[in-house]
C-alpha cells in the first residue's frame, strides 16, 4: 500500500471494517512510514475524543418537564 | 387506535417513557447539532417522542431503536429548520453556529475537548451530523446511513471527511 491508500482506509482501518489481507497490508506500510503513522494516531486520539465529547445534554429539570408533557400527549391520544 | 383496550395502550405509553429514559439525550443532542437552541432542541425531542408513540408498530427490532428515534429526531429537526427559514433545507445547508469563539491552543485534554467542539461546529451541516452520530453518539455506520436516509458508502465517506477535516483543524493538538 502506498500512503494515499493508506489514507483513503483510515476509518475502516480505525472501524476495524477493513479485511484481515488489506489489514496487513496497511499495518505493514504504517510500521514504515511516520506520516501515515502520525495521521493515524491523530485520527485514533480524535475519535477517542469525540466519544468522551457530550456537551449537550438535557438538563434534568427539562428532561422532567419534558417527559410530563410527553406523557400528557400520548396518553389523550391514546 | 383503540379506546377500547386501556391494558395496551398503557403498555404503548410504558414504552415510549421508557425509550425517553434511554435515549433522550441522544435524541436532545442530535436535534441541538441542528438547530442551536436549547429550547427548539426540546421542542424536537417532545415531538420525536411524540412521533414515536404513534409509530411504535413500526419498531419491531429492539436493537434498531436508538438509529429509529434519530431518524425521527432529524426529520423533525429539519421541519423546525424549514419552518423557521421557509426554504427548502439539504443538510448540506444546516445552519452554522452562530456565535463563534476563538479557543486559546492549550494541549491539556479538556481543553482540547474545547477546541474539538468548536471544530465540530464548523463543519458543514452534512459533514458534522454524520460526525455527530458516529463518533460522538457512537453509531455504526449503518446505523448513520439509516437515520440520515443515505447510503452505507455515501455515509462511510461523510464521516471520512469529517475526521479529516477536523483532524487538521486540531493539527498540533491531539499528538
Ligand atoms: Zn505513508
Amino acid at each position: 500500500m502506498r500512503c494515499e491508500d493508506v489514507f483513503d482506509n483510515l476509518t475502516d482501518l480505525l472501524d476495524g471494517a477493513l479485511d484481515r489481507e488489506s489489514e496487513a497490508a496497511a499495518l505493514e506500510h504504517l510500521a514504515t512510514c511516520e506520516r501515515c503513522e502520525i495521521t493515524l494516531a491523530e485520527t485514533r486520539t480524535l475519535v477517542e475524543l469525540a466519544g468522551d465529547e457530550r456537551p449537550t445534554r438535557l438538563d434534568p429539570s427539562a428532561r422532567a418537564t419534558l417527559l410530563d408533557r410527553i406523557v400528557g400527549e400520548v396518553g389523550r391520544d391514546s | 387506535m383503540s379506546t377500547t383496550d386501556g391494558d395496551a395502550s398503557g403498555a404503548r405509553v410504558d414504552r415510549v417513557v421508557e425509550l425517553f429514559e434511554r435515549h433522550a439525550d441522544s435524541v436532545f443532542h442530535v436535534a441541538w447539532r441542528i438547530l442551536w437552541s436549547t429550547a427548539d432542541a426540546e421542542d424536537v425531542t417532545q415531538t420525536t417522542f411524540v412521533r414515536a408513540f404513534t409509530r411504535l408498530d413500526q419498531l419491531r427490532d429492539d436493537g434498531r431503536e436508538r438509529p429509529w428515534l434519530l431518524q425521527i429526531a432529524y426529520h423533525s429537526a429539519l421541519d423546525v429548520l424549514r419552518r423557521r427559514r421557509d426554504v427548502p433545507t439539504d443538510p448540506a445547508e444546516l445552519p452554522d453556529r452562530p456565535e463563534g469563539d476563538d479557543t486559546e491552543r492549550v494541549a491539556d485534554r479538556r481543553a482540547t475537548v474545547a477546541l474539538l467542539q468548536a471544530a465540530i461546529d464548523d463543519l458543514p451541516g452534512a459533514l458534522r451530523i454524520a460526525f455527530v452520530l458516529r463518533d460522538v453518539e457512537g453509531l455504526s455506520t449503518r446505523d448513520v446511513a439509516d437515520t440520515l436516509g443515505i447510503g452505507e458508502s455515501a455515509a462511510k465517506m461523510r464521516v471520512a471527511r469529517a475526521r479529516e477535516q477536523l483532524r487538521l483543524a486540531l493539527e498540533g493538538v491531539l499528538t
